[in-house]
């Protein structure tokens, strides 16, 4: 190593955000002295324009060739420096950010002195690394300008719509057999009481007949490789048992003998085995549903143009794509499994989804509000809102939308019911954009009679009624109303991405939505580079939210193929080949079969794919001989950031080995929470769970530490890198009785899953962690 | 919540209602008349029916996961025990466009080639009857005046008197095509069809001495026990299967050669039905609550 290593430090203030509770000057101070460090400095906003061109001056007047920024986590502002770096002639990759803000001044609020030692020996650590860091070659890749967009709802159908305007092909899966989605069970659509039919077929026949937009309905993805620019989709159509020469005579239907519940108008009416999923959709086709299907053959017969094919069979193919939207919306809260299963069982105790298609003149009654057993139109009328969301147990989240909706719906009954009595139970009234007030304000003045409380039982009463008990928080007494029909306001839950979380291991909020990678700053993109999401598969929504945010997510497609190459992380594994002796265990343990083994015999070795290589450094932790190089994380790396960490008083410390995605994720989400812990945990950041090698604990101990915690992502499927927490699970299991041998308690080394919104649980495990050793001062 | 099929059962009935708001599909089961053969089992495309064997007798389970109330079972039913009602009226699709062949009349009576009446005679006078070969007198208990010998004969009551409670009519819905009735009539007035051309074997080595299930099962009481031999009675059966599906001990072989319907082209359901019927496949004979067939 001749290179003279010429470091730069900058201390961040970040307003008072790190300087209201440590002292920057005085890091900056310290920071002077240490060895290789030419430029010490401090500044208000590191990330500022102001700042970055200081930094910068000081790269070409001081000939600095490594940057340390120790400010807020390097998941905000990592690509802003490398980014600085590249721009000043030097490797984005000789960087190293400590984070000082959310992982120290956010989370030691009431140990400042402590919180300003531990800055000081972050520095250290990061500067044990830095100096170590050696420049990573780029990988540019061509980016494959074809988007696909999973989820034919209105959020796919905008997405592909732009992106194909923009001049790019666009590949549209949709697991049912028509477009559409959830807007195809609309009726009237708030606030105008425009038909969702005429806001959403323009789109869907425009899809339809788009030269660029290829539509693949009855399909599904099953398998994900590759990475951004470069994915390769595995998509499985069903069985394709009507072609195209169908033209909905309906014929089938009529000989079909089979009777099943149409799902799609809320099991109001009666369906075949074939049937037509909507009158109005596209693409207009009959389809077969096989769970239902006897296959007795009639509708083969009966069929005038031979459309039908009951023998067809799934197809796969694999589709290359540069980016993927997922836009796989949302379904309605499922009452049956929940409390509210009761309610729902009792006639005439209906959903709001099921009002929709009640009201719809396309509906299944011809838009007749009828009721099981009654000759008369109703006379007393209620709905209840917030059924299945904003609950203490169960979804948590309020879904947005279902106050305007039961306002609408309670605005058409009153119109066609006038002496109908209409009455609304609910807990709050959310009409928060802009025309939702009118909406209220209309029902107040049609006569409908507002009630706040909480329902508390719905049953069947005398004479056919409905039974409504409830408490008024207004008068503050108990009332027992007697109905005809009862409408639950249902929220929304996201249902249908669950497949797709498994296959492209996207991960989700604690509400099940999927999880964007920032709410503020980057609400349409995921931490997956280049999936992106749109509609209410993100969260709930209306349909202008969704279609702004399907917008959006277009846009941010548009701007990756606005570049023919990009360039890809360079942070990945290569393999030393004079100390590999060719054992294979990193090939086992590569959850990407990236690692091959070439040569036969004693001759074998291990050779790393770069293109298939994730950079976890699963292989580095495997391997016994210390020959995988994880680039950006190396073996030395981490023994000096050890080192580093534990110079001072090491058995009063907490060394924590946290995984990029999940585990440093949501340590930075205790700091953005402000939930303190105290400020002896020294956090190295590594890729996965699965970088971490047995030898760094034992190291860790060696030097006296009082505590080790690896933290990773939930088992089993929330592993950015597949399986990388459960390769760490196993060293550690191997490990702990090793420790019992060497002397060291084995509780003094934990195990933790943590995600990515898990802060609070993050400041339990440190807390239970750190308490053993007050108690030991 | 999008509907499901309901099962209610009682002693008499076995109800699967399919209830979406103001539409209904039903499929009713009368277990009195049914005589729990295989038929249904069998045939049914989507396996949702058993025969579950008891001690001494059958019982029968539709599980209503699996039911697609698609009306085969109700066409194959030898007795018409299932019917299937869509909004109170009868639902028979199947049937209307030819997916299933129509089996031919069960029984029919010439009446014209039947006896005519005895000679009226005074009150109580003795003389010779010609069908009971004995001396009888002339009164309503001893002379019938009318030839009774296919009522006599059928071992399920489905020929009864008429309204005068003179002559013989055929009560069709409990008539199993046994034929007795046909082998008895001398006078050619009975014409009988079978549902099947078929065999039934007993291998009375098997049998346990003094068991009697399928003997007392068997809805047209074909099947004898003479000291330790066990063998049918008669050349022609229902070949409804019961006597197979009660005997624990295998000595019982069912096999169908032939179903007899009107010929014609039907759809792919009569097809496979026939394969089951005649084919190999044992009938679903096994107990409640099977957790639906992913694969099916």
């Amino acid at each position: 190593m001749t290179e003279d290593i010429r470091l730069g430090i900058y201390v961040c203030h970040c307003g008072l955000n790190i300087a209201a509770v440590l002292d920057p000057e005085a890091l900056a101070a310290q920071g002077e002295n240490l060895p290789g460090v030419v430029v010490c400095r401090h500044h208000l906003y590191t990330c500022s324009e102001a700042g970055q061109q200081e930094i910068k001056k000081d790269i070409e007047e001081h000939g600095l060739n490594r940057l340390l920024v120790a400010a807020c986590s390097p998941k905000l502002h990592e690509a802003t420096f490398r980014r600085l770096l590249a721009e000043s002639g030097l490797n984005p990759y000789l960087l190293e950010m400590v984070n000082i803000r959310e992982q120290c001044s956010w989370v030691h609020l009431q140990e400042p002195q402590a919180a300003q030692v531990k800055a000081l020996e972050l520095i250290k650590m990061g500067l044990a690394r830095l100096r170590l860091a050696q420049p990573l070659p780029e990988r540019r890749v061509p980016v494959t300008r074809q988007a696909l967009v999973i989820g034919g709802g209105p959020a796919g159908l905008r997405a592909a719509l732009d992106i194909a305007d923009a001049g790019f092909p666009v590949v549209l899966v949709e697991r049912q057999s028509i477009l559409g989605g959830m807007a195809n069970r609309l009726n009237r659509t708030f606030p105008r009481g425009e038909t969702a039919l005429s806001l959403i077929n323009p789109m869907m026949a425009v899809v339809m007949l788009h030269p660029r937009i290829r539509v693949l309905t009855s399909a599904e993805v099953t398998e994900v490789t590759g990475h951004l620019g470069n994915f390769q989709v595995t998509v499985r159509r069903a069985p394709e048992m009507v072609n195209a020469d169908c033209d909905l005579c309906g014929q089938c239907a009529q000989v079909c003998p089979v009777a099943a519940p149409a799902e799609l108008e809320e099991g109001l009416s009666l369906r075949k085995a074939i049937y037509l999923p909507s009158p109005r959709a596209f693409p207009a086709r009959y389809a077969v549903d096989l769970d239902h299907c006897d296959r007795c053959g009639l509708c083969l017969q009966a069929c005038p143009r031979q459309a039908v094919d009951l023998a067809a069979e799934e197809t796969r193919q694999t589709i290359p794509a540069g980016a993927l939207v997922a836009a796989t919306g949302f379904l309605p809260f499922a009452l049956q499994g929940s409390r509210y299963e009761s309610w729902a069982a009792c006639e005439n105790v209906i959903t709001t989804v099921a009002l929709e298609r009640l009201l719809d003149p396309y509906g299944p009654t011809g838009g007749k509000l009828l009721l099981s057993g009654a000759e008369t139109p109703p006379r007393d009328l209620a709905f209840v809102l917030c059924v299945g969301s904003r609950e203490e147990e169960g979804n948590r989240y309020c879904s947005r939308v279902c106050c305007p909706t039961a306002l609408k719906q309670a605005l058409e009954l009153r119109a066609r019911f006038p002496e109908a009595r209409l009455r609304l139970y609910y807990r709050d009234v959310r009409t928060i954009k802009k025309d939702w007030e009118d909406l209220y304000n209309r029902a107040r003045e049609a006569g409908i009679h507002f009630i706040r409380g909480e329902v508390t039982d719905v049953a069947a009463g005398p004479d056919g009624k409905l039974l409504l008990q409830a408490r008024n928080e207004l008068l503050g007494v108990d009332t027992e109303d007697r109905l005809d029909l009862v409408v639950l306001a249902v929220g929304m839950t996201p249902g249908n991405g669950q497949p797709l979380k498994e296959v492209l291991k996207l991960p989700v909020s604690h509400d099940g939505f999927f999880l964007e990678a920032h709410p503020k700053l980057r609400p349409l993109e995921t931490v997956l580079d280049g999936v992106y999401l749109a509609g209410a598969c993100q969260g709930p929504k209306d349909l202008a939210e969704t279609l702004s945010q399907a917008g959006g997510a277009a846009a941010k497609v548009l701007g990756l193929f606005a570049h023919e190459v990009i360039t890809l992380d360079a942070v990945i594994c290569a393999v030393d080949q004079e100390k590999c002796v060719g054992c294979g265990a990193c090939a086992q343990e590569c959850c990407f079969q990236a690692v091959q083994l070439v040569g036969r015999g004693k001759e074998q070795k291990a050779r790393i794919i770069d293109a298939a290589c994730k950079g976890c450094g699963v292989c580095a932790g495997a391997c016994p001989n210390g020959a995988v190089i994880a680039l950006g994380f190396t073996d030395e790396m981490i023994l000096q950031q050890i080192d580093a960490a534990l110079a001072d008083e090491p058995e009063t410390k907490i060394l924590a080995f946290c995984c990029n995605w999940c585990s440093y994720a949501g340590a930075d989400f205790a700091g953005v929470s402000r939930l303190q812990y105290p400020a002896a945990v020294r956090i190295i950041r590594v890729m996965c769970a699965g970088r971490v090698h047995p030898k760094f604990i034992l190291h860790a101990f060696a030097r006296g530490a009082g505590q080790v915690l690896v933290s990773g992502c939930h088992p089993p499927g929330d592993c950015h890198y597949l399986s990388g927490n459960l390769r760490a699970q196993a060293r550690i299991d191997k490990l702990r009785p090793k420790l019992a041998q060497k002397g060291i308690d084995p509780a003094r080394l934990r195990l933790e899953w943590i995600s990515a919104t898990e802060g609070r649980a993050f400041q339990r495990v440190l807390l239970e962690m750190a308490s053993p050793l007050t108690r030991e001062k | 919540m999008i509907p499901q099929v309901r099962k209610q059962e009682t002693a008499d009935s076995l109800v699967l209602t399919l209830r979406m708001y103001v539409e209904q599909v039903q499929l009713h089961l009368d277990k009195q008349v049914c005589i729990r053969c295989d038929i249904c089992s069998l045939v049914c495309p989507r396996q949702a029916v058993a025969v579950i064997p008891g001690e001494t007798d059958l019982d029968i389970d539709i599980d209503p996961r699996r039911c697609v109330l698609c009306e085969v079972c109700a066409h194959f039913c030898p007795l018409g025990a299932i019917t299937l009602t869509l909004n109170g009226q009868t639902k028979a699709i199947l049937t209307e466009h030819q997916g299933l062949a129509p089996f031919l009349p069960k029984i029919r009576m010439d009446k014209g080639k039947c006896p005519e009446a005895c000679a009226p005679l005074p009150e109580g006078e003795i003389h010779w009857c010609r069908q009971q070969l004995k001396l009888i007198a002339n009164a309503l208990e001893e002379c019938p005046k009318h030839c009774h010998r296919c009522l006599e004969a059928c071992p399920r009551q489905a020929i009864v008197l008429d309204e005068a409670g003179l002559g013989t009519l055929p009560q069709v819905d409990l008539c199993l095509r046994c034929s007795r009735c046909l082998e008895v009539c001398r006078y050619d007035s009975i014409e009988v069809n079978p549902q099947f051309v078929g065999e039934v074997i007993i291998d009375d080595r098997k049998c346990p001495p003094d068991c009697r299930k399928c003997i007392d099962l068997c809805p047209v009481q074909a099947i004898v026990r003479e000291g330790d031999r066990v063998f049918l009675r008669v050349e022609r059966c229902s070949y409804c299967g019961v006597c197979r599906n009660i005997c624990d001990e295998d000595a019982v072989t069912l096999i169908r050669r032939e179903v007899v319907a009107l010929p014609g082209t039907f759809s792919q359901a009569w097809a496979a039905a026939l394969t089951k019927l005649l084919g190999d496949e044992q009938p679903h004979v096994a107990g409640p609550g099977r957790p639906p067939d992913e694969t099916l």
